[in-house]
């Protein structure tokens, strides 16, 4: 569950990032943004993750305020929340099983816990046979499907995508969302920024479209006010 | 914190010193000398201290006479000092003596220069008897009492050995604060900045980390360990150094200058060790944290 209460950004020198933007989405939906470069959808991830400060507004992510959060407790909200990047940000050092390991191991889970869970996700994503390759031996398709395993892998309520498919090709990237559409059926609320405008018609979900900064239009089904 | 996690942040902490040995190496090196050079002062201002003691031991506190006192009155004022319990043994030296030993420290080899003296000894009224303490540290009290007997004109502490001793051992210790000074603000430097380039190294592993819910703690805690080892490392390899040399740098003196032995009294290694070891792993110690901490507030947003 999200909730954006006329949320504005302004980064120095009265560059607008959002400006007075209101959004609710419910438990469980799955939703896309989509928008001109520059529009502000970065922007709005960034800011339900706490990267950015609100210039005004109030901001609620699964129940917890996000305004209040201190150091202290934003990482256990973070907890919730899993990621997906443009450039997946997979460890080079280290295998495919580590990598999801690692997100476990930084939350504490129990050792015991871990491989079954890392194991959960790397069949849920495909990779099951790949979890001893490194990051730099997979296509760009297979190291995304990683950092998705990654995301879910601590079982979070928000899956936030930035543009996950941006460096794939059509192919896999209807691969990726299909993905994400799978983690939603599974009860993950599911927010994606996408240019990817045959996949949000195919996939006929709730799409929000931004421009300059607001929302110009929130439709159901695949629909949006936007053109390439 | 949990036992997985502890081992898991140590194994980290030990990654990142491998993953800068250079760095490292050059921390470990600047408070491996920083400790050595405390060490080593410290063994001397320890062992100059000791020798002090011993050297006031070994003085006495001499004692005159007004002129004219009978030798029988002498002889009251020697039982009354023997009695006292801070008394070790007390020496009678005669007028006769004194200037005995008085020509032979002047004059020397020259002591027929003091022939005209002959029949008139010049320190007649310079008897004295030498007190040797059972325990120096109640000199003061020793030398009230004897300034209060009557017919004593004058009461001598003989410490000027200790004097100088204790001049050079304060000497060797402002020059080795000094020296510890400037070599822990290096020791910091080079820390501080070996754990940032390893938080700069690690930045992208940091920052996924935070996405995905890690606190500052747990962040941190590797930084710690490398901090925390690097000044542990860094003093205990001198003090094994400083181990193995101590004895043999005791002997290489005591067969060198052995005309000095009975000033000469060292400690044993363990007695100095016994302050040098807690002493040398608290500041590697120190020396590690701090350095973590004014590398975290370098890096405070990563
Ligand atoms: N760190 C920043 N400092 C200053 N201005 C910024 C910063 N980040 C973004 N902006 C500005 O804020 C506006 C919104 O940027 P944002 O990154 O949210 O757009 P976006 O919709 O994600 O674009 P894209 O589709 O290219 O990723 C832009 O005008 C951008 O230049
Ligand atoms: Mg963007």
């Amino acid at each position: 569950m999200i909730i954006m209460e006329n949320v504005s950004k302004t980064y120095a020198k009265d560059i607008v990032g959002i400006s007075n933007v209101s959004l609710h989405v419910k438990k469980g939906e799955f939703v896309f943004v989509v928008g001109k470069s520059g529009s502000g959808k970065s922007t709005l991830m960034k800011l339900l993750l706490k990267e950015l400060e609100p210039t005004s507004g109030r901001i609620v992510v699964d129940g917890n305020v996000i305004n209040d959060a201190t150091r202290r407790t934003l990482p256990f909200i973070r907890r919730n929340i899993g990621v997906v990047f443009q450039d997946f940000r997979l460890l080079e050092d280290r295998s495919v099983y580590e990598n999801v390991a690692f997100a476990q191991k930084v939350i504490e889970a129990p050792p015991a816990q871990i491989k079954n869970n890392v194991l959960k996700m790397l069949s849920m994503v495909g990779l099951l046979d790949k979890y001893k390759a490194n990051p730099k031996e997979l296509s760009g398709g297979e190291q995304q499907r990683v950092a998705i395993a990654r995301a879910l892998v601590n079982s979070p309520d928000v899956l936030l995508c930035d543009e996950p498919t941006g460096n794939l090709d059509v192919v896999t990237s209807e691969e990726i969302i299909k993905l994400l559409d799978l983690a939603n059926q599974q009860g993950t609320t599911v927010l994606v920024v996408t240019h990817n405008l045959d996949v949000v018609q195919q996939m006929r979900q709730r799409t929000i479209t931004m421009s300059e900064g607001k929302i110009i239009s929130d439709m159901a089904k695949g629909g949006f006010s936007y053109e390439d | 914190m949990k036992i997985s996690t502890f081992g898991y942040q140590i194994k980290q902490g030990f990654k990142n010193i491998h993953r800068n040995r250079l760095f490292s190496i050059a921390s470990i090196a600047t408070i491996a000398a920083c400790i050595f050079i405390f060490g080593v002062f410290y063994s001397i201002v320890a062992n100059a201290q000791h020798m002090i003691k011993n050297a006031e031991n070994k003085v006495a506190v001499t004692v005159f006479f007004d002129e004219g006192t009978t030798d029988t009155r002498i002889d009251e004022i020697g039982e009354q000092i023997k009695v006292r319990e801070e008394v070790d043994h007390v020496e009678y030296t005669s007028p006769e003596e004194a200037w005995e030993n008085f020509k032979s420290q002047y004059f020397g080899e020259y002591e027929y220069l003091a022939e005209g003296f002959k029949d008139d000894n010049p320190l007649a009224n310079s008897a004295s008897y030498s007190v040797y303490l059972a325990d120096t540290s109640k000199q003061d009290q020793l030398v009230t009492f004897i300034e209060g007997i009557e017919n004593v004109r004058q009461v001598n502490r003989s410490d000027e050995v200790a004097k100088n001793l204790s001049t050079a051992a304060r000497l060797a210790g402002y020059i080795s604060i000094a020296i510890i000074i400037i070599l822990l603000a290096v020791s910091i430097f080079l820390i501080t900045n070996t754990i940032v380039l390893g938080i700069t190294v690690r930045k992208d592993e940091i920052s996924i980390m935070k996405y995905v819910g890690a606190t500052d703690g747990f962040v941190n805690a590797p930084f710690f360990v490398e901090g925390i080892a690097i000044g542990l490392i860094g003093s205990i390899i001198p003090l094994i150094v400083l181990f193995f040399l101590y004895n043999r740098i005791i002997g290489f003196v005591l067969t060198k200058f052995s005309v000095l032995n009975n000033i000469l009294t060292f400690l044993p290694v363990m007695t100095v060790f016994r302050v040098l070891i807690p002493v040398s792993l608290i500041l590697g110690l120190a020396i590690g944290i701090l350095g973590t901490l004014f590398a975290m507030r370098k890096h405070e947003n990563v």
